[in-house]
């Protein structure tokens, strides 16, 4: 099956370095129009934090030639969905809409890629938007904030240490002339990448985009990002207590190699082995057999420019002790790194990872996302075509070799939210 | 500029039927990828919980994956991750739902398990106890969450006496007292081939379904009873406030009143007239004033939930706590001025081909459509709806919508609640 999930793209890099890929699918008279930049809160300073982000919100501000809000009223009279989203490493605009739309989207992304009209005034008001959005996701949010502390503990030099949102006063005293340097440095055809996926045809696309942005000039090569995380030598832990938490949540961060590493395929899989579905080894063990837990998971982020972590999280039952829900968690790794590890399971999370990947497909706006990201992390979106191959060649000595190099407690970050009051009860050390 | 695409092509009409046993079935077939979703609404929901055993409709929607036709929970669970497969159950107000994404070369196994959990639970106590708890941890959880919590203020306040005024998973003391013979009477007044609607998309033929259901489903044994009937919610006298206190940096606002329910003949008018209010897209006249003019909030948005037995106009934002008072203001005059002078001629053209032009977008993918076209049979909407609902939608008129603010829109009589802390004005 893998072979008939081959996607193809066609990629194209005008002379300004601009790169267009298309993949064309005529089952519905729509199409995704995607722009992503290589920008993200991983090229931002101390200091300066969330720059990106705040930027992505006054690209909507207006330009020279479109007012402010006129872009969102534009697509939406003609029928389209658009919004945006910063992550660590990218930022990326979008329009989905009827497919004879795109020269809509070629003119306003195009214009917004050159001559965003930075107003003092919308920009005073987009921030306290902005600080308002970090309140909403992340302040009055238990969980999000022990997130928040295990990555700023996790890294120390890099800067995944800190938010995409950025850190309340960064975001308050980012000025007008920083956020113009960001533009200006980051918000080049060199630097971005346009993504089309629908109802549309290659050609016409390519001659449209070199219509519209061939004329933009090259900028300069915005600086690589020199910071390495240096490794761990020693598990850290940190605690959120929190008045608002009404559930204890443990989660352990282990730092990992991602995407391209060649390591991924194994730690795919793992992942799924530890954490996903109601027959992983931590839902099995902490919700059916031991019911300590309400619910668990394990993440991998795979999809990461720089070293990312893998993630394992529960929420404890009312009245049980984080340190248990904890201790459960260590002895499913310890488990799987001692070799203690069925084919069953291997086969099963092969399963998913194909049978996930095929879900994904079904939608342009998803497909477009993919390719986007692919290309923007410098995998590009060839990777695709050989994924579900390298992940179905996995053998039981892979898995538990990267559990072994990299699930270790010197490498580990354990974070534990407790609602106040509790603080007695098990946050420490176990 | 002119209007683009209305409609997904001839796919977008579904095929539908009704089963021996009194299922009804939507199907669209779609075979560009390998798999197949089906979603099964049974038509018990928390709207027929019992007010002092309120939760058990949800909590039986959370047990029956939990054991079923001789399998255990666990079983069950293994079967379907081996196969890469995804089950979920819910429950709202108005149904209970399960939903099943599989791989098409697993479908057969996969139909099996569904069938087997709504036909042939266990409903075993071991279980019954493991889930009753998980479900109080949820309750627990729940109360983290600001927006939640003045979301399930508003409804206390904005239904009383209705059943609609209980959450979905009940409150710790009724669950606490919900009893294993609760849940299964529950299970056998309710789950009934004739109170459920199958809506399948993606790769599988009208044969190959109607083959699977006839092969699991048979012998399932319909009611003789009808559903039992719900009076309609009585609006409040004036209007009202009510906060609550929690430690939160930011104040979480809901605004509202009674709205409508989905089979009121002026729902699209109704539909249309709030999209230009507070609608979706970064355009409505709420998102312009409290956003972008006073960069009050992140987010906000108002809209009419239409359910079944009645409805709710709601308007949501957050703002930080000191600036609550003067937010709730800007909300109450926006919708004052909407609701005298109405929308402009350009406002109404800008909002319907919004509508219409982002709505087959909304349906894209198989999990969207099976969404859609169970919605869509709920409601008893037709199988044309994906095509006759942008056309009503393109059908309202200028006086329509000014006619639905007047009627459905009161500024003037609005629940108000507000979840902040304690020391802000």
């Amino acid at each position: 099956m893998a072979g008939s999930m081959r996607m193809d793209v066609k990629c194209r890099v005008l002379d300004n370095g601009l790169r267009v890929c298309v993949l064309e699918d005529h089952s519905t008279p729509t199409a995704t129009f995607q722009v992503w930049y290589r920008v993200g809160s991983r090229n931002e300073a101390s200091g300066k934090t969330g720059i990106s982000h705040l930027l992505e919100h006054m690209m909507f501000k207006g330009t020279k030639k479109y007012g402010p809000g006129e872009f969102s009223k534009i697509v939406a009279k003609n029928g389209g969905v658009e919004n945006a989203f910063t992550s660590r490493d990218y930022t990326a605009y979008f329009e989905n809409w009827a497919s004879d739309r795109l020269s809509v989207s070629m003119e306003l992304e195009s214009d917004r890629m050159r001559n965003l009209r930075l107003d003092p005034q919308e920009f005073q008001r987009e921030k306290q938007v902005v600080m308002e959005e970090r309140r909403l996701r992340t302040e009055d949010d238990p969980v999000s904030l022990l997130v928040e502390e295990v990555y700023a503990t996790a890294y120390k030099v890099h800067p995944y240490h800190w938010p995409v949102i950025g850190w309340m006063s960064d975001v308050e005293s980012i000025t007008l002339e920083d956020l113009r340097k960001h533009y200006e440095t980051y918000y080049t055809p060199n630097n971005a990448t346009l993504v089309v996926v629908g109802d549309v045809r290659e050609k016409e696309i390519f001659s449209m985009a070199e219509r519209h942005f061939g004329a933009l000039p090259k900028g300069r090569e915005p600086a690589e990002v020199k910071s390495e995380e240096p490794p761990q030598c020693g598990e850290k832990r940190v605690v959120v207590e929190s008045p608002e938490a009404r559930l204890p949540f443990v989660m352990l961060a282990y730092h990992t190699p991602s995407i391209g590493s060649g390591k991924e395929y194994a730690l795919e899989v793992l992942t799924h082995i530890i954490g996903e579905g109601k027959s992983s080894r931590l839902y099995r063990r902490l919700v059916y057999e031991e019911k300590v837990a309400v619910f668990t998971s394990a993440r991998y982020q795979r999809m990461s420019k720089d070293p990312g972590l893998l993630y394992l999280y529960a929420g404890a039952v009312p009245g049980r002790l984080p340190k248990d829900v904890e201790v459960m968690m260590r002895e499913e790794v310890s488990s799987i790194k001692a070799g203690e590890l069925t084919e069953e399971e291997l086969r099963k999370a092969k399963n998913q990872v194909k049978a996930g990947f095929v879900y994904g497909l079904d939608s342009n706006f998803y497909r477009a996302m993919v390719i986007g990201r692919l290309e923007t992390l410098g995998v590009g979106y060839e990777y695709l075509n050989t994924y579900l191959d390298r992940v179905a060649s996995v053998v039981k000595a892979d898995v538990v070799e990267v559990a072994r190099e990299y699930l270790l407690d010197k490498n580990l970050t354990v974070g534990v939210l407790i609602p106040e009051g509790e603080g007695g009860k098990g946050g420490g050390p176990s | 500029m002119i209007l683009g695409v209305r409609q997904i092509k001839g796919e977008a009409i579904p095929t539908s039927w009704t089963t021996r046993e009194g299922i009804t079935v939507w199907l669209i077939s779609r075979h560009s990828l390998p798999f197949v979703v089906l979603k099964v609404l049974v038509r018990g929901g928390s709207v027929y919980d019992p007010e002092e055993k309120a939760g058990v409709a949800y909590l039986l929607s959370q047990l029956l994956p939990e054991g079923a036709g001789g399998m255990t929970g666990l079983q069950i669970s293994q079967a379907l991750d081996y196969m890469g497969s995804d089950l979920e159950t819910s429950c709202c107000k108005d149904y209970a739902a399960a939903t099943l994404t599989t791989l098409k070369e697993h479908l057969e196994e996969g139909f099996k398990i569904l069938s087997w959990i709504l036909t042939k639970p266990s409903l075993s106590k071991g279980e019954f106890e493991r889930v009753k708890r998980e479900v109080m941890g949820e309750l627990l959880k729940e109360e983290e969450d600001p927006g939640l919590v003045a979301s399930k203020a508003f409804n206390e306040a904005l239904f009383r006496g209705h059943p609609y005024h209980r959450p979905e998973k009940g409150y710790m003391k009724t669950v606490e007292s919900i009893s294993l013979m609760d849940v299964k009477a529950f299970y056998k007044r309710f789950y009934r081939p004739n109170f459920t609607i199958f809506s399948v998309a993606g790769d599988i033929t009208k044969e190959e379904l109607q083959g699977l259901m006839d092969r699991y489903l048979k012998g399932w044994e319909a009611s003789r009873q009808s559903l039992p009937p719900v009076a309609d919610p009585l609006p409040l006298e004036g209007p009202k406030t009510q906060v609550l206190e929690k430690v939160v940096t930011q104040a979480n606002i809901i605004l509202g009143h009674l709205g409508v329910k989905r089979s009121n003949p002026d729902f699209a008018k109704v539909y249309v007239m709030n999209q230009i209010v507070g609608g979706g897209g970064l355009t409505s006249r709420l998102f312009r004033r409290i956003r972008e003019e006073r960069g009050f909030s992140y987010s906000v948005y108002s809209y009419f939930q239409s359910s079944y037995w009645g409805g709710a106009f709601r308007v949501v934002l957050q703002t930080k706590n000191e600036r609550a008072q003067e937010a709730i203001g800007e909300v109450r005059k926006v919708l004052m001025d909407y609701k005298d002078e109405g929308p402009s001629e350009a406002e109404l053209e800008d909002a319907k081909r919004y509508l219409t032009g982002s709505f087959p977008l909304r349906i894209e993918t198989n999990r969207e459509i099976a969404d859609y076209m169970a919605f869509a049979a709920f409601h008893g909407l037709g199988t044309d709806y994906f095509e006759a609902f942008p056309e009503e939608i393109e059908g309202v008129t200028l006086e329509d919508v000014k006619m639905a603010a007047r009627r459905y829109l009161h500024p003037d009589r609005l629940l108000v609640v507000v979840v902040k802390a304690p020391s802000a004005p």
